[in-house]
């Protein structure tokens, strides 16, 4: 990903600059590496991101950038959709909104109105909130976005590391799909850091994911940042109950020895109703032409092909991973 | 539809000439030209009348996501450095007057793009400070109108820098000029617009949905029904049925009784699964 005036439309060529975000680290950072990229400058992040009309497949196809500061809710309570893994209290946190991959079954899209890449730069008044957290308490902190994927545009790991570090009584999660290892290189694991990887069989990838790297890839980069110490969990999700997994997780434990592993997540496709229906008027993808039912205002799977499906596909991990590090949703 | 918008006739003439453009005679209201594919009107000089002006031609005319709109017009820089028929895109526009601030999603590529000062009067460099500034008295009303009926990918403000916001008078074939001299990047631009949006073709459904409502009127469908129906409709396209084919086949099926109207029903829905 590089800052471009080519025709290539996966290049970012514009930064919308909050006027109040030039002052920050990563703001001058990122404009001194994109130097040549368009430079807009913005009262609020809001005047762009929210925006109504805007076209979120479209603009996948042409991602740009914007640096905002964020001004409150520097964390989330986690929605009952989101796995806990086992904690007592869990968050997320946005320093990063939406994704440079296109997923088609990504739960961003119906839920903004814009798919640009934004970027918070005040790292430190996040951090200041993480001091502040409970001990037992788990952060997501790529919940809404890929933080590893996203570093070589905008590098929020360097900033946001050493807060980790201090906060050693949260655990932080950074759940990601890329393949990049050379990130990790100039990070030491901490014992509150886990990275999570996302693990879906080639055929999904192939079928429904665009930009994000191939099955093989990942499990690669699982295998180093386990070789490099890193606390590693493995994400299956999410899952859909009508395609064939059971190759799937006899390939990954092949490669990927499960002892190793910090934990494993395990969840199927789901979605709040509202999101569905605003992504269903304008996708063309079968993932939201599946045969789903509504459970409690939540799109997802049939409890009858779930157990189905889960008893199947659990059976086989629970051979590699002990069943009380397996977490399922 | 190519919609084009400019304030003045002299920015408009060389437009009419490139694109052999013929004048709605049946339009009184403002001047309005075009042929199969663009239509151009001519708002007079301001904001309040170029949001009028395609308010107007979007109500009259119709919108959809295909279309572009292009605001083309002359626009004055406060810097003498920067050369006379220069041409720039808006990546913002600034109401000078309410501080607002807009946005069209800019994705074309090849020429300058600026942030575009739109005031309500005329400008004299001499009243505003030193800052290298581009300044029109349209783009607001433009942005204003495009925000309301169209994605901010459809809209391309398009300037061409005719003066220094001095006092010194152009006479209008050197104006014209300037124009002209920029039409092949304006049919470049018009291009590239046109490429994107047609990026965004969602999935058609209006032949399916218009069949639907022949087969519900002649079954006399519940309004429950017909919620159910639609969206199988369209997973049913996505999953790549032959949609038309099963809705054919019931085109002409007509309901005698309740029972019956439920048994076609669940058949359709059963075909569409
Ligand atoms: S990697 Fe995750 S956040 Fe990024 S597009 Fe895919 S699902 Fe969305």
């Amino acid at each position: 990903m590089s800052c471009s005036k080519s025709s290539s439309s996966r290049t970012i060529r514009r930064i919308y600059v909050e006027e109040e975000a030039f002052g920050y680290a990563i703001t001058s950072k990122v404009l001194e590496k994109y130097s040549d990229c368009d430079v807009v400058k913005i009262k609020n992040y809001k005047d762009v991101f929210n925006r109504t009309r805007q076209n979120f497949i479209l603009q996948k196809k042409f991602p740009q950038l914007i640096l905002a500061v964020k001004k409150d809710s520097f964390i989330y309570e986690g929605s009952a959709m989101c796995q806990s893994f086992g904690h007592k209290s869990y968050y997320y946190a946005t320093l990063m909104v939406n994704c440079i991959f296109d997923c088609q079954y990504c739960f961003l899209q119906g839920m903004y109105n814009s798919s640009y890449i934004v970027c918070f730069v005040n790292v430190e008044d996040f951090a200041k909130e993480f001091a502040r957290m409970e001990s037992g308490s788990m952060v997501a902190i790529s919940y809404e976005t890929d933080f590893i994927a996203h570093h070589s545009i905008v590098p929020c790991m360097e900033y946001i590391y050493d807060y980790i570090k201090e906060a050693g009584w949260v655990t932080f999660e950074i759940r990601t799909k890329s393949a990049n290892s050379l990130v990790l290189s100039k990070f030491k694991p901490v014992d509150n850091l886990i990275l999570a990887y996302t693990l879906t069989p080639q055929k999904i990838i192939d079928s429904y994911e665009t930009f994000t790297p191939n099955l093989d890839a990942r499990i690669k980069a699982v295998n180093h940042a386990l070789d490099m110490g890193f606390k590693v969990r493995v994400c299956f999700d999410p899952v859909f109950a009508d395609e064939d997994y059971e190759d799937f997780f006899y390939y990954v434990f092949e490669r990927i020895d499960g002892t190793r592993l910090y934990d494993i997540g395990y969840g199927f496709f789901r979605m709040p109703k509202e999101q569905f229906a605003k992504v269903f008027r304008t996708t063309k993808s079968v993932v939201f032409a599946k045969d789903y039912v509504e459970e409690d205002g939540v799109i997802t799977y049939s409890e009858a092909m779930i157990h189905e499906a889960s008893k199947r596909h659990l059976d086989i991990i629970g051979k590699h991973v002990d069943k009380e590090k397996i977490y399922i949703l | 539809m190519i919609y084009i918008h400019t304030a003045l006739s002299i920015e408009a003439s060389p437009l009419i000439d490139g694109f052999k453009l013929k004048k709605d005679m049946d339009v009184n209201e403002f001047q309005v030209f075009g042929n199969e594919d663009m239509m151009m009107i001519i708002s007079g000089v301001g904001k309040v009348k170029s949001a009028m002006a395609l308010s107007y031609l979007f109500g009259k005319y119709g919108v959809c996501e295909k279309d572009i709109l292009l605001n083309i017009g002359y626009c004055g820089s406060s810097s003498d450095e920067v050369p006379l028929g220069m041409l720039m895109l808006a990546n913002k526009v600034v109401d000078m007057d309410t501080g607002r601030e807009y946005f069209p999603d800019l994705f074309l590529t090849g020429y300058r793009q600026r942030c575009i000062s739109c005031f309500s009067n005329v400008v004299k460099r001499s009243t505003e400070n030193t800052e290298n500034i581009f300044v029109d008295m349209e783009s607001a009303g433009v942005m204003e109108a495009s925000y309301k009926f169209l994605y901010p990918h459809q809209t391309v403000i398009v300037k061409i820098v005719s003066d220094y916001l001095d006092d010194e008078r152009k006479d209008v074939s050197f104006l014209k000029s300037l124009m002209t001299e920029n039409l092949s990047n304006i049919e470049d631009i018009i291009k590239q617009a046109k490429e994107i949006a047609g990026m965004t073709k969602g999935l058609d459904m209006a032949e399916e949905y218009a069949m639907l409502e022949r087969i519900s009127e002649n079954m006399r469908f519940t309004k429950g029904m017909m919620n159910l129906l639609r969206p199988n409709v369209r997973k049913a396209k996505i999953k790549g049925y032959d949609t038309i084919g099963i809705l054919h086949g019931f085109l002409d099926r007509k309901s005698s009784s309740r029972i019956e109207r439920k048994r076609v029903f669940d058949e359709l829905l059963k075909k569409l699964k």
